[in-house]
């Protein structure tokens, strides 16, 4: 008995590694319920040191994810402030063959020209890290940029992501301090692999609503989320280009061509076959430094002019 | 598998371990031996058909030429030495630089070595040729060093294939050397090594020069701790299991030179070249320009065996270039300073991995006209004090490795281990640091939303 008290370190570690694994192997139905680990090449400990990194403890019991409290607050908020701005996002894109609309939309209907740089001297963009290369290669230094890595469309209004006269404020405290011309929004990749469509779409077109509450004089660009490249999207069961362009197409249903409207810079960056162009790109998902241009010409092509 | 996986640590290991220290004395070769085969099988399916076939013709060709020679049959051990060699760089050079097929035998690389210096130590008479296959097959197949390294030679290990006693110490010690190899790997390495993967993603046209820079340190230290962190845990498995193999890394980043860098840079790989091709051409007792002949073979097949692209050949030049230099006159005046030497190996060793990690080499210039930017000029956008971005980012991260790359934590480390006190301590902090790099390991292998977090 006294020899084995010699190994003492390896003692250590494999009384660690039982009694996080009981840890984690106790809790795998409750608190780890959303982990999923190969238990032949893993050990159950992991679950622990996985809830770890998401503030996830034993003791936190059955807990929901983020994304589905976030889906669940959203899908609250109808009920309790009535249908109508649900019928209002359903109804413009489902109804639209409706002749009083249409006679509506023909007057107000608004069509894509080229426009300068100086156009962006009132544009907000927000977005993830694609849209973060777009403000530092994309040169377009009169614009402000809300964005973040890893931003997806559930913390978009709770982290505080907006410099504001140097100080960081929530993107609401920033909408609400400033007036911006046209707002372009490209998200939605990171939400991949998380929750449903539907929910992500729920929020998308909420987020899409509020940015017409804060900035209603404002012209919306939702913008398509751009593409991975084939070698990306053929080996990825989460970021790929089929779970891309489903987003997308729902994406576009929002556009009203009146103060909301589509674009999808994946028209020039892909090749012929949809997929991001692998010469534009080292790591298949984000642009290099030096072709945010093509994205800004882009732009450039899509404005919209108020009269 | 790899070492830092959750597979080969709590999976592989503990399974191995169990049945080795259950396994009588007698049987332990065997079962090492069988361990390794189930570990190379495991990564690698049908190319262990290769490995194990190479063990077979070497035996068989070494205890050949072992009995020509005691015989005083020259011409047949020729023969024979010759054939063994051509068979072992044959396959290593069809699998690695022919094209023909599609993937490398792991470790083909590293276990070629081993056999030829085998061969090569037989040929010489240097060492007895192996009588038992088990014996011989537990040298070249044992997992700790089969796949990286070190490249550990027959007479090292013969010894304690034959015999060896594991002292509680020696597993205690092993066990923690594997450990600090994992962190250096997992904490600082795989780290590190995300910086030099965002200067890629945004693309050399669009780095400023500080970044440039900034990518070229952040590569060498990523390659210095993740190459000898993988050595330290082969070290420190083989202590584990009673071997002790020779030590790879030597603290290269505090040379004076680029000589002496590379005596202290994967020295197993440097001895081999030294012992096994410099010396036997006639090192440099043959005058100044045979010399430097013999410099040029030896580092053009070290570029070689680093790889087949050939940016490797551009690398190679430039440490020629480097080292005929010191050779010349640097050497004595850089090794006689106290701070320039430093200088000019920290700067120097970046610039030349930037030529060993990009394997394009048209890319690889435009790095190096964004690090000298008299040589081109660029013409992409530039993030104006994008080096102040990723310094921020990676700056903590950056000074923790280059602590690591100096002596200063082993002095603490020793020291600590001597007391009893201490050394308890020095247990539990090695225990926290294994709780880091298993949530490391945990939250970048489960979890695609570390790395891809966009």
């Amino acid at each position: 008995m006294k020899k084995i008290w010699k190994y003492r370190f390896l003692l250590m570690i494999v009384a660690a590694w039982a009694g996080m694994s009981a840890l984690g192997f106790m809790n795998r139905n409750t608190a780890y319920e959303r982990y999923e680990i190969d238990t032949k090449k893993t050990p159950y400990f992991v679950l622990v040191l996985e809830g770890i990194r998401d503030g996830i403890y034993p003791w936190s019991g059955e807990r929901m994810p983020l994304w589905e409290i976030w889906e669940e607050i959203a899908s609250r908020q109808e009920s309790l402030f009535g249908t109508e701005e649900e019928e209002l996002l359903v109804t413009e894109t489902t109804e639209t063959p409706q002749p009083e609309t249409e006679n509506v939309t023909e007057t107000l209907e608004r069509t894509f020209t080229r426009v300068e740089k100086d156009y962006f001297d009132d544009a907000v963009f927000i977005g993830d890290s694609r849209t973060v290369g777009l403000y530092e290669y994309g040169g377009l230094d009169g614009a402000v940029f809300y964005a973040t890595t890893g931003l997806n469309i559930y913390d978009l209004w709770t982290e505080k992501i907006c410099e504001v006269n140097g100080e960081m404020v929530t993107l609401e405290e920033a909408l609400s301090t400033q007036t911006f011309g046209k707002i372009y929004f490209q998200i939605g990749i990171n939400e991949m692999g998380r929750g449903t469509i539907d929910g992500f779409m729920e929020a998308y077109a909420r987020t899409v609503a509020k940015f017409q509450e804060l900035q209603p004089d404002a012209i919306v660009f939702v913008q398509g989320i751009m593409r991975v490249t084939k070698e990306k999207s053929e080996n990825d069961e989460i970021f790929n280009n089929v779970g891309i362009n489903a987003r997308n197409e729902r994406i576009a249903e929002l556009a009203d061509n009146r103060s909301i409207f589509y674009i999808d810079m994946n028209e020039v960056v892909c090749d012929e076959e949809g997929n991001l162009d692998e010469s534009l790109t080292f790591d298949d998902i984000h642009l290099f430094g030096s072709k945010y241009g093509i994205w800004v010409e882009f732009l450039q092509e899509h404005g919209i002019i108020v009269p | 598998m790899v070492f830092s996986s959750f597979e080969f640590l709590f999976r592989f290991l503990p399974v191995f371990l169990i049945i080795y220290f259950l396994a009588p004395k007698q049987y332990r070769n065997g079962v090492l031996l069988f361990g390794s085969l189930v570990f190379y099988t495991l990564g690698e399916r049908w190319y262990v058909l290769l490995l194990l076939a190479s063990i077979v013709i070497n035996y068989t060709l070494g205890k050949l030429v072992y009995k020509s020679r005691e015989q005083g049959k020259k011409m047949q051990r020729n023969v024979l030495f010759l054939l063994a060699l051509c068979f072992n760089f044959g396959c290593l050079f069809f699998f690695k630089y022919s094209g023909l097929t599609e993937k490398l035998p792991l470790g083909i690389s590293f276990y070629t070595f081993q056999i030829a210096a085998y061969m090569i130590d037989v040929y010489r008479g240097v060492i007895p040729a192996e009588t038992s296959f088990v014996k011989l097959a537990t040298y070249i197949t044992m997992f700790p060093q089969l796949v990286a390294g070190p490249i550990v030679n027959y007479s090292e290990v013969r010894a304690n294939l034959r015999k060896r006693e594991i002292a509680y110490e020696d597993f205690e010690e092993g066990l923690r050397v594997l450990i600090l190899g994992l962190a250096a790997k997992v904490i600082i390495a795989d780290r590190i090594g995300m910086l030099w993967n965002q200067i890629q993603t945004i693309g050399f046209y669009s780095i400023s020069t500080p970044l440039a820079w900034l990518g070229a340190f952040a590569y060498s230290l990523e390659l210095y701790f993740d190459f000898s962190g993988y050595s330290m845990m082969a070290i420190g498995l083989g202590k584990m299991l009673g071997f002790r193999f020779p030590v790879n890394f030597h603290f290269p980043y505090i040379s004076k030179s680029i000589t002496e860098f590379w005596r202290r840079w994967h020295i197993t790989l440097g001895r081999w070249f030294r012992e096994y091709v410099y010396i036997p051409l006639g090192g440099n007792r043959k005058g100044r320009v045979r010399t430097f002949i013999n410099l040029l073979v030896v580092w053009s097949l070290t570029a070689l065996w680093h790889g087949a692209t050939p940016n490797f050949l551009i690398w190679g030049a430039e440490l020629l270039l480097l080292l005929g230099m010191e050779k010349l006159f640097l050497y004595e005046r850089l090794n006689k300073s106290k701070v320039i030497g430093h200088f000019y190996v920290i700067l120097l060793a970046p610039v030349t991995w930037v030529a060993f990690s990009i394997t394009n080499v048209k890319r690889l210039w435009i790095y190096y006209t964004r690090m000298f930017p008299f040589l081109g000029k660029s013409y992409g956008t530039i993030l104006k004090n994008d080096y102040v971005k990723y310094l921020g980012e990676y700056g903590g991260l950056i000074l923790i490795a280059i602590l690591f790359a100096t002596p200063i934590p082993q002095v603490f480390y020793n020291r600590m281990k001597r007391r009893a006190g201490t050394k308890e301590l020095l247990n539990v902090i090695l225990l926290l640091i294994l709780g880091l790099c298993l949530y490391y390991m945990a939250i970048s292998t489960n979890n695609p939303f570390l790395y891809f977090n966009f």
